[in-house]
């Protein structure tokens, strides 16, 4: 009978990073992945024979910079590369990009407005400080407020007692950021359009927010996660992984094995074994039991505890409450293998800006038609579209002379009001997202070789994530913090015992790339009588 | 000391009921009080008037719903003729097949409810119940005057917040935690399964604001709205309308010798020194006082009327990015006889009615207000005033008071092609519950958001001098430096809706300015 002190199931960038942290501090740790490759949503693959890319994702993500050092990522391959942020391209023949020095930034903005390059010093200013207090935010324990224990209530006098000297400026700045709209929070920085609709696109690109929602002005600190910035003054860079977000899960994969942990793919989770409710282990689909002191999941809120248990093994009211847990699909992905690099002819040969990706930005308010269309289950008019050619900076992906398109897709729902996605349905689809690419760059059409369309749906059912909701449960200010997944359980505990949720279901999902697993393996290593030390929250 | 007829102990601007309530609250105190107003009535959004010929109406807002009984009393508004036509109406959710629900508990009411759903009839009381918990927790944050800025007295109002929010019990604070940072759609989706009843409830939380069903923060916002109108455990209907009410108050102010001037327009407030002196107006006069109080909107207050030249920067751009939504019009007929709404019992026709049969319809209507579109079923408040207050109007006769919401300020292809248009619909949604009430209209008139901006100097056609969201609310309001009533101009004061705690007819910015500046005079 195979035993060990912890099993993770699933081998999504937060069960490896859970994994890998526990096993680094001595904790017998299995982690079982139903695929062939690591990774999940952060899997890629060879879309045609010599073309590499991510599959489900766009591939920029990265993991925050105290997760890479406490893990020894380098040690087990893992090189990251900074390029420049990104390019928006506007229907009119004008473009936008975003530089990491100060000075080109400084240039690129005055082409629009000179006010507004003086507006971005102020906006770089706010969004950092914004970032830091959020990272600050998130090393601290959670303390859940519905929890009545002594320690809960002193956390919560404390939280008061912080607020109350906080000068009201500074509150009001931080609630202006977290409950205004997007476009009305940019309004407030910059006058002229495509700067808004640049940072608003790269902002809400993947988010269930549209630019006119209240609480949509918070991912724009997002666009300056804390790791990325360089000192250049101007924008945060791109950070890709070398050999794209699988070598990130390749590199945590080795790590886990590297401190002694152990790693089964293409081994599927049934059921959680429960023995007088407390978790005792994992059944296989091939009716293989292993049994731990710990059971982790890495899967969603809702296939976690919808899937993996007799319903009547959860508490009365548990069931329904989990399925009051918001998820939605928001993005479907196109992969192109390209026989060639594609011309953009509004932007200048060999902008540097084109490796961070390229976005079609559009106006504010068609913007939020794409949103309200998505809302409604419309079928996608006018998604937003955001490419990246990883080829360019990365040439392991594919060969010599051609390259790799990865194309996410955004405000396409998951169910559509009129019927299913079938296959015409999907062409028709990725005809319009090809042809909007094709309308900025002429005879990009013929470069295609190869694609793959995949919606909302496929994503559900290749990945495993409900309704294709990347981020694992909608990112809304009631779904957040404490509140994640549900209030009483913002400790990644679950209601049965030793069984603990380490996916982007819980505190603080989307908010940090792995923040689930080094939280959750925080919270399980000390159960077990181990400590996990993280260099989270220390100085940058 | 003798005075003359231009000097004063302060000076009100704006004769809305804010600043008819603090120059009352002033004059009672026995202070010399000039109150000015621009416009030729006074009452601001509060007046009554013929829509047509012997047809009286409330002219702009319709119903009286947050008003502290305190200051009813205070001011001695029934002996100044004040008087009720109805206290605490019933509110009544139509339904397209006359089920009607009265949003009030009560047997015969939860008895309807049951025929949309048993268990939303269970569900109901509890909702009411937990609403008025949070409303316990949060409301004195939300209605009682701001603490001083010191840390020991804001940590103290906070540490009380979080014990009431302890005693609460475990599963009203979890439901309070999860769903007050969320939007009222969320909340009511979890609660019940009738769709009337989450349209009703739904509308009733964000009458008069710019965000949709779904949009975050709505919860709070909404709870904010409840706590204040608990405290006058309305909505009211007035005699002879809201002017009646407004009457009451000049007649209150004058009473305590209050020396009101209607038509009267202030051209700028007089600073020397950084201390205010006093006012002078279009027709370059000028009054002197040491104190003057502002009921406009803020905005207008300090950049127009005091200047940008004696604010920081800082203040001046926040006081430009204050937002005001005009979300609503108004719509009033002048009727030659009652409609027939079936399944209305008659004495329910002078309840206050709400028509939006679900929350899709209501975020279809938010959808089409946010691209400058018009919705197919407008949601709508709707009250017969002359069914309770039968002098209103010619016998046998009748008017109807209609605000429409999610009515943008600018629509697509302009108002002059969209006016008719959006009466039509307005009629013909009405027209599903009350079939003959297009043949009963002898008259109408319409106030859309840039009429309503016009009439009553509500910037954008929005109620509120400045929304009540959560970024433009307590400290906020109208902005960090301005938020308790002071300025950096010694002196001069706010005492509009612009500041805590904010809009909704509840008088509070008007009493609570007040009686800091009756408290700075003592001092000084």
């Amino acid at each position: 009978m195979e035993r060990h002190d912890a099993i993770v199931i699933g081998g999504g960038l937060n069960g490896l990073t859970a994994a890998a942290y526990l096993a680094r501090a001595g904790v017998d740790v299995l982690l079982v992945e139903r695929n062939e490759r690591l990774g999940s949503a952060a899997a890629g693959f060879d879309i045609h024979p010599g073309f590499r890319m991510p599959r489900f994702t766009l591939g920029t993500s990265s993991l925050p910079h105290h997760t890479v050092t406490d893990l020894e990522l380098p040690k087990f391959g893992l090189r990251f590369m900074r390029v420049d942020g990104g390019v928006s391209l506007l229907a009119d023949g004008c473009y936008h990009a975003s530089y990491r020095d100060g000075l080109m930034m400084r240039r690129e903005l005055t082409r629009h407005s000179l006010k507004d390059a003086d507006a971005w010093t102020r906006f770089r200013r706010d969004m950092l400080r914004a970032q830091f207090s959020l990272r600050d935010a998130l090393a601290q324990p959670m303390h859940d407020p519905s929890r009545r224990s002594l320690a809960a209530f002193r956390a919560l006098l404390g939280n008061a007692d912080q607020l109350a000297i906080k000068p009201v400026p500074d509150l009001h700045d931080m609630t202006r950021l977290w409950t205004m709209s997007c476009a009305e929070f940019l309004d407030s920085y910059f006058t002229s359009d495509i700067v808004k609709m640049h940072l608003a696109a790269k902002a809400l690109a993947g988010t269930t927010f549209g630019p006119y929602s209240p609480s949509s002005a918070r991912f724009l600190m997002n666009l300056f996660s804390a790791e990325t910035e360089g000192a250049g003054g101007g924008a945060p860079a791109s950070v890709l992984a070398m050999g794209g977000p699988q070598a990130v899960a390749d590199a945590l994969g080795a790590a886990i094995e590297g401190f002694g942990g152990h790693v089964r793919t293409e081994s599927e989770v049934t059921d959680v074994i429960l023995r007088d409710g407390k978790a005792r282990g994992v059944a296989l689909a091939d009716g293989e039991e292993i049994y731990a002191d710990a059971v982790l999941s890495d899967l969603d809120l809702k296939r976690t505890f919808l899937a993996l248990f007799p319903w009547k093994d959860l508490p009365k009211g548990f069931v329904e409450r989990v399925g009051r847990f918001r998820m939605r699909g928001v993005t479907a992905k196109i992969n192109l293998a390209l026989d060639g690099l594609p011309a953009f002819p509004v932007v200048p040969d060999d902008c540097p800006a084109l490796q961070g990706g390229l976005r079609l930005a559009m106006p504010m308010e068609k913007l939020e038609q794409a949103f309200d269309d998505w809302r409604s289950h419309m079928p996608p008019r006018t998604p937003l579209i955001e490419a990246l050619i990883p080829s360019m900076s990365d040439r392991s992906l594919a060969p010599l002379g051609k390259h790799v398109m990865s194309v996410a897709v955004h405000y396409v729902p998951e169910v559509l009001h009129d019927g299913a996605w079938t296959q015409s349905r999907k062409d028709d689809f990725t005809d319009l997202v090809i042809g909007e690419i094709t309308a900025h760059s002429p005879g990009f059409k013929d470069l295609i070789l190869a694609t793959e369309t995949l919606v909302p749906p496929d994503i559900e059912s290749e990945v495993g994530l409900t309704a294709g909701d990347f981020e694992q449960g909608e990112m809304s200010l009631d779904q957040m913090f404490f509140n994640r997944p549900m209030p009483g359980l913002a400790n990644y505990e679950t209601p049965i015992g030793n069984f603990y949720l380490c996916s982007g279901s819980a505190h603080p999902g989307a908010l940090e790339t792995g923040g689930t697993g080094a939280g959750a393996a925080q919270r399980v290593a000390a159960a077990l009588g181990r400590n996990v030390i993280t260099r989270r929250g220390v100085g940058i | 000391m003798i005075h003359s007829d231009h000097q004063f102990d302060a000076i009100v601007i704006g004769a809305g009921h804010n600043g008819l309530i603090a120059a009352a609250y002033l004059g009672k105190a026995g202070k010399r009080v000039l109150l000015l107003e621009a416009a030729t009535r006074l009452g601001g959004a509060l007046t009554t008037a013929e829509v047509s010929p012997d047809y009286r109406v409330s002219t702009g807002a319709h119903l009286l719903d947050a008003l502290p009984r305190r200051i009813e009393k205070d001011l001695k508004l029934a002996k100044h003729g004040l008087r009720f036509a109805a206290r605490q109406l019933q509110t009544i959710a139509l339904d397209r097949d006359h089920n009607h629900i009265v949003l009030a508990l009560g047997r015969g009411n939860l008895d309807i409810l049951r025929r949309h759903s048993a268990a939303d009839a269970d569900a109901f009381a509890a909702y009411l119940a937990r609403m008025k918990s949070y409303s316990a927790v949060l409301g004195p944050l939300l209605r009682d005057a701001l603490p001083d800025i010191e840390p020991e007295t804001m940590s103290r109002r906070l540490r009380r917040l979080v014990w009431r929010a302890q005693r609460l019990g475990g599963e009203t604070l979890e439901s309070l935690m999860r769903q007050l940072p969320g939007s009222i759609g969320d909340l009511l989706n979890d609660t019940f399964e009738t769709p009337l009843i989450k349209g009703a409830l739904a509308l009733d939380a964000l009458m008069g604001s710019g965000e949709g069903p779904y949009s975050a923060g709505t919860a709070l916002t909404s709870i904010a709205r409840q706590s204040l109108r608990s405290i006058s455990k309305g909505p009211h209907s007035i005699e002879g309308g809201l002017g009646g009410f407004t009457d009451a108050l000049a007649a209150s102010a004058a009473s305590y010798g209050v020396v009101i001037r209607a038509a009267t327009d202030v051209k700028r407030i007089l600073v020397s020194d950084g201390h205010v002196y006093g006012i002078e107006t279009q027709t370059n006069e000028i009054y002197e006082a040491p104190f003057v109080l502002s009921s406009a909107h803020p905005r207008e207050t300090m950049l127009d009327l005091v200047g940008a030249k004696y604010l920081d920067a800082g203040l001046v751009k926040q006081l430009n990015e204050i937002t005001d939504t005009g979300t609503t019009a108004k719509l009033n007929l002048s009727l030659d006889g009652l409609p027939t709404i079936q399944g209305l019992a008659p004495q329910e026709y002078g309840a206050r009615i709400l028509v939006a049969p679900s929350l899709v319809a209501l975020d279809d209507a938010y959808t089409a207000f946010k691209h400058g579109g018009i919705a197919s079923d407008i949601p709508m408040e709707v009250t017969m005033p002359s069914v309770i207050d039968a002098p209103l109007v010619p016998s046998g006769q009748h008017v109807m008071s209609i605000v429409m919401q999610y009515v943008p300020y600018e629509i697509k292809g302009g108002w002059e092609q969209g006016r008719d248009r959006l009466v039509d619909r307005a009629i013909e949604t009405l027209s599903a519950y009350a079939p003959d009430l297009r043949q009963r209209i002898v008259a109408g008139e319409l106030m859309l958001p840039p009429d309503i901006e016009n009439k009553f100097g509500l910037v954008n056609g929005g109620w509120y001098h400045g929304d009540m969201r959560l970024d433009q609310l307590l400290s906020f309001r109208p902005a960090p430096a301005l938020a308790r009533y002071a300025t950096p101009v010694k002196g001069l004061y706010l005492c509009g809706a612009g500041s805590h705690p904010g809009g909704g007819i509840c008088g509070l910015p008007g009493e609570y300015a007040a009686r800091l500046v009756l408290s700075e005079g003592a001092r000084a």
